[in-house]
């Protein structure tokens, strides 16, 4: 299935101000209003049905003067970065962004999730087991030192190792077998295991300088090919970059670049009245209403790439999660439309009964939300086997997802109306995340997550998914021999059959509670140009001058 | 008599004296009351960093935190034997106590180097925070304290103490992110994102401040009033010297030692009570490093930053211990 054209920036559209006559008065009012953000953000979802509901392909022309920006671009991330090591990997709104300014990847992928060139100018697939990637000449590290394909090759070969302490090599040692470089201008992937979406699966293999990496402790000291290189870094608070003089590409539209680490939305929404920041992104959907008048920045609320849902856990003893149509009541009692519209403003639509969805990945035609019918949910649970309800927790990560905590509130609501009593646990991220991976017999019965597909149609996205992921939970035999199947697959059309089998039978045996997309949201200033990239990845050098 | 006279006659001239006082003289502090201390600092320290050793261990693998979404779950495994968390807890407590008996720790897991650099470089920020929350809210805790013992109006007396109170119920976090909107957002005096230099330290130091400034107010109001009722003051007044003289020779300089002691305690806390006011502006000191460690499970970090920590905290409250016992005798006991 093909995406319409005009579907690709309904997600993330920039809403504009009107004209507005700046007035000392207007910072007066800003006070009171993040005030209330702060102290109570349930106060404020109160409040949001008062709230003027974004539309986020509205756009509005503004005749205000452009807002000035210095020669240093200030970009805010929302967490601490962990290292700007090229080989671990990175959350967007953290290293990922400084990390994917600095280095090079054979291939990357376009705001609009298609994977396109980068050090890699074209490639091949020679045979099921055998890919060939063209590299450029012109890529010079920072320091002056050309990147060869003997370079590329040395990389690979790090993060293959499996005792290599690089951390972004595990799920290329599933499937490939090694990586040779028979001339200067070519790479040779060798794979054990078929992979259609090879180019995808290598947009976050980024490669650094060997003599470099050897010499020097690369989690916090970098030497890449990208657009800008690192001047000072303080993980905890952010980083300056400057212009790598040696880059090949176009040059970016700033000489030097500070991200500025602000974990919490208070910290955020502050630099955004004290005018500080050039683009916020991870701004609360609520916070974003003080923006509407703005003269300095226009505000995005839309579609991101990545699904968030209930992830359930089958595997605990004696759960009610294990019948089907416990999970399928769940799906039925849960009204999305209505939190979407309460705390989202409508930005996103609810997950079409599968974690596929446009524009980002292509939907499966024929498979449908679960729509909101409570009394079909109760009588399921009758069925069941459960008429006098069931107790359910589910675990949310603080601080984490937008609205998390609002959403859980809402669903706990509703799902108490067919007699579920759900209980919220609000977890740290890190114990969160090792909740997941410890003993299911421990873990919650639900986990409110959002799970990553950074490029179209990257069959990797279903892995999450499948019973023997290490984050899930789930007995789903079919589902994993489908995507087994459809990942191994040679064939684009077999593969594109068995991906609706897949999503089928997911769907079918509801192994997750499906919400909605992730929402995106962001403040820009109208001095840059910025194509919304609402997998959240801000890099620097696509930022440009109004 | 005879013994007695016989060495006086044998002495030689000491017109100033000087002998007798040299032979008079004695430490003030004896070897084994600072020792005492010092050994008392040690297995604090010893105790901190125990106590959060295993509060971290019994929580959870920080090695899990490093596993990539989509890595196959043997993943977990290997990341956490490769970093030595998979051994008994027991043993990973022998090999750190070898490593703070020898300064060597295991690598952060964020910074990839010596925990202890990463956290020695943190301390400069942390101290001039520190510093410079102390001095404020020292002078202006301490101007409170006097005003409020020595006004001669019921409103000097009152209002800024009262004032000052209040202030004691404020959380740091929200005084912070009050002043932040107040002082950055709305008038624009000050940046809204942090940073260093002059500009930079003024929120950060004033948030700090206010917690130092109800403490010492109090306690130097109260030292102030037990000394203007002591009846060296009453004969000063006596003797027909002014109030203001009185105050200023007779009563301040012996009001002065409880309040020591309390900023002493303070400055102790300031070491690793700067948390919050570090997190919220952003601030490059230990508090923010050891925060984000314990976020990110770095291990080997939060200890060393614990131990950094209760070092300063037990030096400046050795140093308070010890200075109070040479102003005041009857605590060397």
């Amino acid at each position: 299935m093909t995406t319409p054209p005009d579907r690709l920036p309904a997600g993330p559209t920039r809403k504009q101000d009107p004209v507005s006559t700046p007035s000392p008065l207007r910072r007066r009012r800003l006070v009171p209003t993040l005030l209330a953000a702060v102290l109570a953000l349930s106060a404020l979802a109160a409040c949001s049905d008062a709230a003027a509901p974004a539309d986020p392909a509205a756009s509005q022309s503004s005749d205000a003067p452009l807002p000035e920006v210095g020669d240093t671009l200030r970009l805010v991330l929302s967490r601490q970065l962990t290292s700007v090591n090229p080989h671990k990997g990175g959350s967007p709104d953290s290293q990922g962004a400084v990390v994917g300014s600095v280095y090079e990847a054979l291939t990357s992928v376009s705001p609009s999730t298609e994977v396109v060139p980068s050090l890699a100018t074209s490639w091949e697939q020679l045979s099921d087991l055998e890919w060939s990637f063209t590299i450029r000449t012109d890529a010079v590290f920072s320091d002056g030192t050309p990147l060869t394909a003997d370079t590329i090759v040395w990389n690979f070969q790090q993060l293959l190792d499996p005792a290599y302490k690089g951390t972004t090599g595990a799920p290329l040692r599933k499937f490939v077998g090694s990586v040779t470089s028979p001339d200067p201008t070519t790479v040779l992937f060798h794979l054990t295991a078929p992979a259609l979406d090879l180019p995808g699966r290598l947009w976050s293999s980024w490669i650094i300088d060997p003599t470099f990496a050897q010499g020097h402790n690369i989690d916090t000291e970098s030497l890449g090919s990208g657009p800008y290189k690192i001047d000072s870094l303080d993980l905890e608070n952010g980083a300056e970059l400057s212009l790598n003089p040696y880059y090949a590409g176009p040059k970016p539209a700033f000489e030097t670049v500070r991200y500025t680490v602000l974990a919490s939305e208070a910290q955020r929404v502050a630099a955004l009245q004290a005018e500080e920041a050039d683009i916020a992104l991870n701004v609360e959907p609520l916070s974003l209403d003080q923006f509407e008048d703005s003269d300095t920045y226009d505000t995005i609320l839309g579609v991101g790439p990545q699904p968030l849902v209930l992830a359930i856990n089958e595997e605990k003893a004696g759960t009610p999660l294990a019948d089907v149509r416990v999970r399928q009541a769940l799906n039925y009692a849960t009204d999305k439309k209505t939190i979407i519209t309460g705390l989202f403003h409508d930005a996103v639509e609810p997950l079409p009964g599968q974690v596929t969805f446009e524009p980002y990945q292509t939907e499966v035609e024929d498979v449908e939300a679960y729509p909101y019918d409570p009394k079909k949910a109760k009588q399921l649970l009758v069925d069941a086997g459960y008429a006098d309800g069931i107790t359910l927790e589910v675990d949310v990560p603080s601080g984490t997802y937008v609205s998390a905590d609002l959403a859980s509130q809402a669903i706990k609501a509703q799902w108490a109306e067919v007699g579920v009593e759900l209980t919220i646990t609000q977890t740290p991220f890190p114990a969160w995340l090792e909740r997941q991976y410890g003993d299911s017999q421990a873990g919650a019965d639900l986990v409110y997550i959002m799970w990553g597909g950074q490029y179209r149609d990257g069959f990797a996205l279903f892995d999450p998914f499948t019973s023997d992921h290490i984050q899930s939970d789930v007995v789903a035999p079919e589902f994993d021999a489908l995507v087994r199947q459809l990942q191994a697959a040679t064939d684009k059309d077999v593969q594109a059959d068995l991906v609706a089998q897949a999503v089928e039978s997911y769907r079918e045996d509801a192994h997750t509670v499906f919400l909605y997309p992730s929402p995106f949201t962001a403040a820009i200033s109208r001095g840059v140009t910025w194509e919304p990239r609402p997998s959240r990845y801000l890099y620097a050098q696509e930022v440009g001058r109004a | 008599m005879a013994l007695a006279h016989a060495p006086a006659r044998l002495r030689p001239p000491d017109p100033a004296g000087l002998v007798v006082r040299l032979r008079a003289f004695r430490l003030p502090l004896s070897g084994r009351y600072v020792g005492g201390r010092v050994l008392t600092g040690l297995l604090a320290v010893w105790g901190a960093v125990t106590l959060v050793f295993f509060a971290l261990y019994s929580t959870g693998n920080p090695a899990l935190l490093l596993v990539a979404p989509d890595a196959p779950p043997e993943e977990a495994a290997r990341l956490t034997a490769l970093m030595g968390f998979d051994q008994p807890v027991p043993v990973q407590y022998l090999k750190f106590l070898q490593g703070l008996l020898t300064g060597s720790f295991p690598d952060s897991i964020r910074y990839g180097s010596d925990p202890v650099a990463v956290a020695l470089g943190r301390l400069p920020a942390s101290l001039e925070l520190g510093l410079a929350g102390l001095t404020a809210g020292v002078l202006v805790g301490g101007t409170i304290g006097y005003l409020s013992a020595t006004g001669r109006s019921a409103w000097v007396r009152r209002v800024p103490l009262s004032a000052a109170v209040g202030l004691d119920a404020i959380p740091t976090f929200f005084f912070g992110i009050l002043a932040t909107l107040v002082f950055a957002v709305w008038l624009g005096w000050f940046p809204a994102t942090g940073g260093r230099g002059l500009a930079g330290v003024v929120l950060p130091a004033l948030t700090l401040a206010v917690a130092f400034v109800p403490a010492v107010a109090r306690v130097f109001r109260t030292a102030l009033v037990d000394v203007l009722q002591a009846d060296h003051v009453r004969t000063a007044r006596a003797k027909g010297i002014s109030h203001g003289a009185v105050v200023r020779r007779h009563v301040v300089g012996n009001s002065l030692g409880t309040t020591l002691n309390v900023v002493g305690i303070q400055a102790g806390v300031l070491l690793g009570g700067a948390v919050v006011t570090e997190s919220i502006f952003g601030w490059p000191g230990i508090g923010q490093l050891s925060i984000n460690a314990v976020q990110n499970r770095d291990y080997p970090l939060v200890i060393v930053c614990v131990l950094v920590i209760s070092v300063g905290f037990v030096v400046i409250n050795l140093l308070v211990d010890l200075l109070a016992a040479l102003i005041e005798p009857r605590l060397r006991s």
